[in-house]
């Protein structure tokens, strides 16, 4: 069975016709070739496949796309200002909290909506914000560190 | 490995008339950071800007074959290899710059982004210019470089003498800090320090966050990861909610000290980074548990179960004293 | 690909049409936050040709005070159940249970009802369907007779969520909306003890709402046993209400999940009400946990361990609470 799927995706509307078993991660990776939002797990494991829906939080593994119809999905792609990295990637990158980048964007994403609603956490916050996010490389420190100075440098602006 | 004949590692740089040079290697860099240290070699011996290069790896059609990353061996055996490359690249150039300035070889002074003759600083040939000079005639130019474990690092007829392993041996010592909650069985671990003579440092931050990487999956086999089988040899923990890889909420602050040294075989005097913290772990675990609670657990990981088992089975040893500095 | 099974997703706007479009299709499945249900959904544990998807139904997320009671819709999510301040002003049982559940990306969207209404857990249960057939299926989906008990003729997968033992320990009521319209009843008699059939929710009914007394003097708290910090269901979890006059206990409530197919109510502490919180009275507590529950073989972590970290935290909670009410 299915139905035209109008939601904003990215600041974009997009209407597609889209199966009704079809789970938000199909919908962004096989339907539309948005491929950072990661597959790491059977389920709800994990944290890789973090997207924001409403600025909040999201398993895209564990969501129907249909149960998203009409509200704002951010993903990873979206991230990027006039072509550049953004704070929280930027910070990422220069204080190496990604290494393979496979829990990356899910790491990110959920970082975003932490300082969407926080934006001068401490430590500890950030920690219990993404403790749902796991990542095999880092052991966590330089992405707490990351975070730390994406926020840093947002209140400093 | 070490026996067929080729060398142990092998690099590739192409330069072209952009003046802008490729560095082809087989190593993968799956995010320990392989590609920014062949980068950083080549920059280093070449002495120019890192906007020049472009890395590209693990082509099978166009890259060297690497033998690949096991032993610690890509920064030591793939790093040398990259250094060698850039020393013939350079010597071409240099070549080039000298007939550009109408000097011999031996009296340039290369300066990386341009060089001059030793007896006049004030003339210099710019890279892109001494880029031109080298292709006359030739076109597009490509540098080898490879590099060799000297047969006294090889190993020997024992067996696994010929895989091909590191000869980078770093030295590393690990502090772990615990809290044993002594009705529950749960290991927390508060914070580890751990130092690291990984040689000549090329890239400070990608060590500690190799080491940091490195004593957390040790923390993950320590304390809550286990394979285990059904007797009908299903997997029992065939999912990563069972399989239990550690989370941020309980993964401690790790300090990292790089405490450097030279190994006269490494490039710039590197080794290896992150086998000793990630085996360390286990070990400073179990003496830090001792510590504690006056046992030491002799089988991993230390989940509750076995912690409680071991804090409460019958024969107790005393309690191991705090060192005190004015004891 | 996942293998999601095929079904036409319905989306009500209001509580009774989805009550209404349940009784139209008899083996449809509600889903709210679908943290639950998808991923047993991905792992070929559900079935399904109808899904009724319950975000449009606004009218079931709310916190008020209504009285002497709060109550609480059933779509309110967990992480603004925790985030509450008057629920972790006056129920922090409720509070921290909610905040204990999983990660805070599944809080954000995983429902007040759906944590009570979850699924029975079992490793031999909770597997993908490759490794099921491998093992011959077992009784709860599938197959016949239980791989952790072989000679039972229940099955005991474990109740596993973190907010009903709050509840319970708070002695919260639940509305049931059915084509008939709304029952109300203590929050205990929803479950059942039976892996399989461990809900008391008639086929074309939905949770809509929980009423939790707000009663002067209580403190309660709520403890998870668990590896990690996060992510994890409960080994086990234990929920205490207690009021304390002067040096006597007047109310004690203990409420644990994990260790049997329902959250289920410690009984037998009623004979503590007047006295004093002292060894004899511990002892009877701990009695009284052993006898009610049944931790069976259904987690890769041991019963002991589940067993023994039930009396563990419920001393540690009594004793605390008995502390911060004097």
């Amino acid at each position: 069975m299915k139905s035209i799927l109008s939601l904003t995706l990215n600041g974009r509307l997009r209407e597609d016709v889209v199966p009704h078993n079809t789970l938000l991660l199909d919908y962004l990776r096989d339907g539309l070739q948005l491929t950072g939002t990661k597959r790491g797990c059977d389920g709800g494991e994990c944290g890789a496949c973090t997207v924001l829906v409403d600025g909040q939080p999201r398993l895209a593994c564990s969501t129907l796309a249909h149960g998203v119809a009409g509200r704002h999905v951010e993903t990873i792609e979206g991230m990027r200002r006039s072509g550049r990295l953004d704070r929280l990637q930027r910070a990422f990158h220069e204080n190496l909290g990604t290494q393979c980048g496979f829990c990356t964007p899910g790491m990110v994403m959920a970082a975003e909506a932490l300082l969407r609603s926080n934006p001068t956490p401490d430590r500890e916050t950030i920690r219990s914000a993404l403790a749902g996010n796991l990542c095999r490389c880092t052991g966590y420190v330089k992405i707490l560190d990351a975070v730390e100075a994406a926020a840093r440098e947002e209140a400093s602006a | 490995m070490h026996w067929h004949g080729e060398p142990h590692a092998v690099i590739l740089l192409k330069l072209d008339f952009d003046a802008g040079i490729t560095i082809l290697t087989g190593a993968s860099d799956i995010g320990q950071g392989s590609s920014t240290i062949v980068a950083q070699i080549v920059a280093e011996v070449l002495g120019v800007d890192y906007g020049r290069l472009r890395v590209i790896a693990n082509d099978s059609a166009i890259t060297p074959k690497d033998n690949g990353s096991y032993s610690s061996r890509v920064t030591f055996m793939v790093g040398n290899a990259a250094a060698q490359a850039a020393e013939n690249l350079k010597a071409l150039l240099v070549t080039a710059a000298a007939r550009r300035l109408g000097i011999d070889d031996t009296e340039l002074e290369w300066l990386g982004e341009a060089a001059c003759p030793r007896s006049e600083p004030d003339r210099h040939v710019a890279f892109a210019d001494i880029v031109e000079e080298a292709l006359k005639g030739t076109g597009t130019i490509t540098a080898k470089g490879v590099f060799t474990c000297p047969p006294e690092f090889q190993g020997g007829k024992q067996r696994g003498g010929a895989v091909g392993s590191t000869m980078g041996f770093s030295y590393a010592a690990q502090v772990v800090e615990v809290s044993v909650d002594e009705e529950l069985g749960t290991v927390t671990v508060e914070k580890v320090w751990a130092a690291l003579d990984c040689g000549f440092a090329i890239n400070p931050m990608s060590v500690e966050g190799q080491v940091q990487g490195a004593v957390w999956m040790g923390m993950g086999q320590a304390l809550s990861e286990e394979t285990s089988y059904e007797a009908n040899g299903l997997h029992q923990v065939a999912n990563l909610l069972d399989y239990r890889v550690p989370t941020m909420a309980e993964s401690p602050e790790i300090e990292v000290h790089i405490v450097e040294s030279l190994d006269p075989n490494g490039p710039f005097g590197a080794k290896e980074a992150s086998e000793g913290p990630l085996a360390g772990f286990l070990p400073a675990l179990a003496a830090a548990i001792e510590d504690a609670v006056g046992r030491r657990p002799t089988t991993l990981p230390v989940t509750p179960e076995r912690m409680y088992d071991l804090l409460h089975r019958k024969t107790r040893r005393p309690r191991a004293e705090p060192v005190r500095g004015d004891a | 690909m996942s293998s999601m099974p095929n079904f036409v997703l319905l989306r009500p706007e209001t509580a009774a049409d989805a009550v209404r479009l349940r009784a139209a299709h008899p083996d449809s499945r509600f889903v709210a936050g679908g943290t639950d249900l998808l991923p047993n959904m991905r792992r070929g544990l559900v079935r399904t040709p109808a899904v009724i998807e319950l975000a449009a139904v606004r009218e079931l997320d709310f916190i008020r005070r209504s009285g002497d009671e709060l109550h609480i819709g059933a779509a309110c999510t967990l992480a603004a159940l925790a985030a509450d301040p008057q629920v972790a002003a006056a129920l922090p049982a409720l509070s921290e249970a909610a905040r204990a559940v999983a990660g805070p990306t599944h809080r954000a969207s995983a429902t007040l009802g759906g944590n009570l209404c979850l699924d029975t857990r079992c490793r031999y249960y909770n597997q993908s369907a490759f490794w099921r057939e491998a093992n011959q299926f077992c009784m709860k989906l599938d197959g016949d007779g239980c791989r952790v008990a072989p000679r039972s003729t229940r099955c005991h997968a474990a109740f596993s969520g973190d907010v009903a033992p709050a509840l319970i320990a708070l002695d919260a009521r639940v509305d049931i909306l059915g084509t008939g319209g709304v029952r109300t009843l203590p929050l205990a008699e929803l479950y059942r003890d039976d892996g399989m059939a461990w809900l008391a929710l008639g086929s074309e009914e939905l949770l809509t709402a929980v009423r939790v007394p707000l009663t002067a003097g209580w403190q309660s708290a709520y403890a998870k046993a668990r590896v990690r910090g996060a992510i994890d269901f409960p080994l086990s979890g234990v929920a205490v209400a207690l009021r304390r006059d002067g040096e006597h206990l007047a109310i004690l409530r203990i409420a644990c999940t994990g260790v049997a197919s329902r959250p289920c109510a410690i009984g037998g502490l009623d004979i503590l009400v007047g006295r004093p919180l002292d060894a004899a009275a511990h002892d009877i507590i701990a009695l009284a946990i052993k006898r009610d529950i049944l931790a069976m073989d259904t987690t890769v972590a041991g019963m002991a361990y589940r067993r023994r970290a039930t009396a563990v935290l419920a001393k540690r909670l009594v004793d605390r609470l008995w502390q911060e009410a004097g």
